[in-house]
């Protein structure tokens, strides 16, 4: 939905979801945040409605929404889910740059009031895993 | 675990027939329609080919496109695949009758967090299933989502929500498990399909062998047990062996045996049509060329014969049977006479009696030959052996197609189970035997039993000469029953005896005819002495009687004047 046109070096993000649910929109929240906490202004979301392109489905091999794939910088790599109850595995998966958030300290767990929020909401829906 | 509720029933029960041989037989149409089917069965059972059958077959011969969703292999593979079963799907994917979508579930290619659901697969096959108009999905490889996500009840949510949507799409499904615990681990369990249909290898005395059951059908009848099938070049084929109705038609209609002799001896006429024959015998006892003749006989009426040899290669036996006179090249040149050997060591019984029906049902015989079906034994058990004949008499009886199998019996083995075993089920019963005696061996032949026709019991010399085989009476005289040389010799004895007989009577004729002749003669001269006599008398007589004048005319004399002097004065007067 939005795609914020950047340099070469820009990381980009494919999120697919499947119709407005609650998932999709709180993985597309909690995609900005850690984008924003890791990689400042210098990144570009793109958001896939499965319902309106279902043919893109098959073609980016999409079983599960939501569904983020990180498209650049290669190779590519995928995270199910709501990005939410691992962000440090998130994280280390998507190689992010771990020296802008070291220099301010990166706490635990973002700091974002909105996504401490869904954090005590998720934790009272979904039982964290072991 | 909530058990899947069943979606309304109203849909009406009918059948899609899927067009793999043999299958649409014993479900008596083929899998529900707009229903879901499992087909369970271990890696490698061919539970994929079924599938791909199903939806090839569905397309070229019902003309209903198909959706393939496949979990373990990539579109690239199952086009290899089933390319050599002879099926071009990629021909079908580019004509849009098919569409392949084949859904990656690598763990390693993603990593999970919370809250998720698995939708992505539910728009990808309502997806195909709109862009080819679909009628028919499969559904391979499911419990690769298990293995995929490890959050199980995403994947069974999504499951459900997949086979009601397709019931509602009325779409037939066939769904492949490894095992029914699998299912019924995932919450899939038995009430969800209304067809399950097994797939099973079995191995005993070493040979592996393909079953097929259909172990549940909701509101239909079927055939039940186990169906072994093949996976051939094209695709599989089940032989149905056990019919599920038994019941055939028999025929009144005679053939010959090919030896007239045999043909006297079975009420004039021969073998019927549609029996099963048996002929038992020890090696070397002719069995061979028994069946050899009545292929022949059925070749030169100008119907087919197939001919299974164990033992012989098909240029033994055209050679072999080339000695007695019996000359098989014109027949195999017609494509009348067809061969097939092949060594019993070489597939289990199943594939067997599954080969040598497939070969039966594209070559359409009115001859079957299984020569011999006791080297059968080293494939399998003596029941299982028997169990296979009774199956192919059935099959065979079922197509009207007569069928004659030899049995070796002898003394390697000993007293023999496998004539004993199977004779119950032919109707007719040839017993070949060897004689020995007073140094040489004789064959006889003998109908044990032949049903339904007059027929003679007494047993016959069984010769093979070079212009086929001869049956010859045996000598039966008041030193007993003669065979072989002491037949002949008494046949010499016979001869001689006659010649002279008739020799003796010719003497006694002559000696009766000169004797009569003598007699006549005798004869001859008495009536010359009756004649001679009788001439006598009469002279006698003429003498008598000339006297008798002579004296009278005397007497005459001497008053005849007295009386002339009368008679002078009566004129006178």
């Amino acid at each position: 939905m939005s795609a914020k046109k950047r340099s070469p070096k820009t990381w980009k993000f494919v999120l697919y979801i499947a119709g407005g649910m609650a998932k999709s929109s709180s993985a597309i929240s909690n995609l900005k945040q850690i984008c924003n906490s890791y990689l400042g202004n210098d990144y570009a979301i793109e958001v896939i409605d499965l319902l309106e392109h279902p043919e893109l489905a098959r073609q980016h091999q999409i079983l599960a929404v939501p569904t983020m794939i990180r498209t650049y910088p290669l190779p590519e790599k995928r995270v199910i889910g709501d990005l939410l109850s691992r962000p440090e595995s998130v994280v280390a998966f998507l190689d992010l740059p771990t020296h802008q958030a070291q220099t301010t300290s990166r706490p635990k767990r973002p700091v974002s009031t909105e996504y401490n929020k869904e954090i005590s909401e998720s934790k009272q829906g979904y039982p964290k895993k072991t | 675990m909530k058990k899947p509720r069943e979606i309304s029933t109203a849909v009406k029960r009918s059948k899609v027939p899927t067009g793999i041989e043999g299958f649409d037989d014993i479900t008596l149409g083929g899998l529900p329609a707009g229903r879901i089917t499992l087909l369970q069965g271990l890696a490698g059972s061919g539970k994929t080919i079924f599938g791909l059958e199903f939806l090839i077959r569905g397309v070229r011969q019902y003309n209903e496109p198909g959706v393939l969703i496949s979990f373990e292999e990539t579109e690239e593979e199952l086009t290899a695949n089933s390319s050599s079963f002879g099926f071009n799907l990629q021909e079908l994917v580019s004509s849009g009758k098919i569409a392949i979508d084949y859904m990656s579930v690598n763990p390693a290619e993603f990593i999970e967090t919370e809250r998720y659901n698995l939708d992505g697969l539910l728009v990808r096959i309502e997806h195909a299933v709109n862009s080819v108009g679909a009628r028919r999905i499969l559904l391979d490889g499911i419990p690769a989502l298990f293995y995929g996500f490890s959050n199980a009840s995403a994947v069974r949510n999504i499951l459900l929500r997949l086979y009601g949507w397709l019931k509602e799409k009325g779409l037939t499904t066939v769904v492949t498990a490894e095992s029914e615990t699998e299912m019924i681990r995932h919450g899939l369990g038995r009430s969800l399909p209304d067809c399950i249909v097994l797939l099973t290898e079995q191995i005993s005395n070493k040979f592996a062998t393909r079953y097929l059951q259909v172990a549940k059908y909701r509101g239909s009848l079927h055939g039940a047990g186990e169906f072994p099938f093949l996976i051939g070049e094209n695709g599989i084929s089940l032989i149905p062996i056990t019919s599920i109705q038994p019941a055939y038609e028999v025929s009144s209609e005679r053939i010959t045996t090919g030896v007239p002799q045999l043909d006297t001896m079975l009420g004039g006429q021969g073998y019927y049509r549609g029996n099963s024959i048996l002929v038992s015998g020890e090696a070397g006892t002719g069995k061979t060329s028994l069946a050899a003749h009545l292929a022949h006989a059925i070749c030169q009426r100008g119907e087919r014969c197939l001919y299974f040899a164990f033992e012989e290669s098909e240029h033994e036996i055209i050679r072999n049977m080339c000695s007695i006179g019996i000359d098989f090249q014109p027949w195999i040149k017609e494509d009348l006479l067809r061969f097939r050997s092949s060594r019993a060591t070489m597939y289990g019984l199943e594939m067997h009696l599954a080969i040598m029906a497939r070969e039966i049902k594209a070559f359409q015989p009115q001859l079957v030959i299984l020569d011999p079906v006791t080297n059968l034994l080293s494939a399998g058990s003596f029941d299982e052996v028997q169990a296979m004949v009774t199956r192919m008499i059935d099959f065979l009886k079922g197509k009207a197609i007569t069928g004659l199998f030899t049995t070796l019996t002898g003394s390697e083995f000993q007293e023999s189970p496998g004539e004993v075993g199977v004779s119950s089920l032919m109707d007719t019963w040839i017993v070949l035997r060897n004689l020995e005696m007073n140094g040489e061996r004789t064959r006889l032949l003998n109908i044990w039993k032949s049903r339904g026709m007059a027929h003679d019991s007494k047993v016959r010399e069984f010769l093979l000469t070079d212009r086929g085989v001869e049956l010859v009476d045996v000598y039966a005289g008041p030193s007993g029953i003669l065979i072989g040389t002491a037949r002949e010799a008494q046949q010499e004895r016979n001869v001689v005896e006659q010649v002279r007989r008739k020799h003796d009577l010719n003497k006694q004729e002559r000696q009766c005819k000169q004797r009569r002749a003598i007699l006549e003669a005798q004869i001859a001269s008495l009536h010359a002495e009756i004649e001679a006599t009788d001439i006598e008398m009469e002279q006698t007589h003429l003498e008598a009687e000339q006297f008798e004048v002579t004296t009278a005319k005397m007497h005459l004399g001497e008053a005849k004047q007295p009386g002339r002097r009368l008679e002078r004065q009566k004129k006178k007067s």
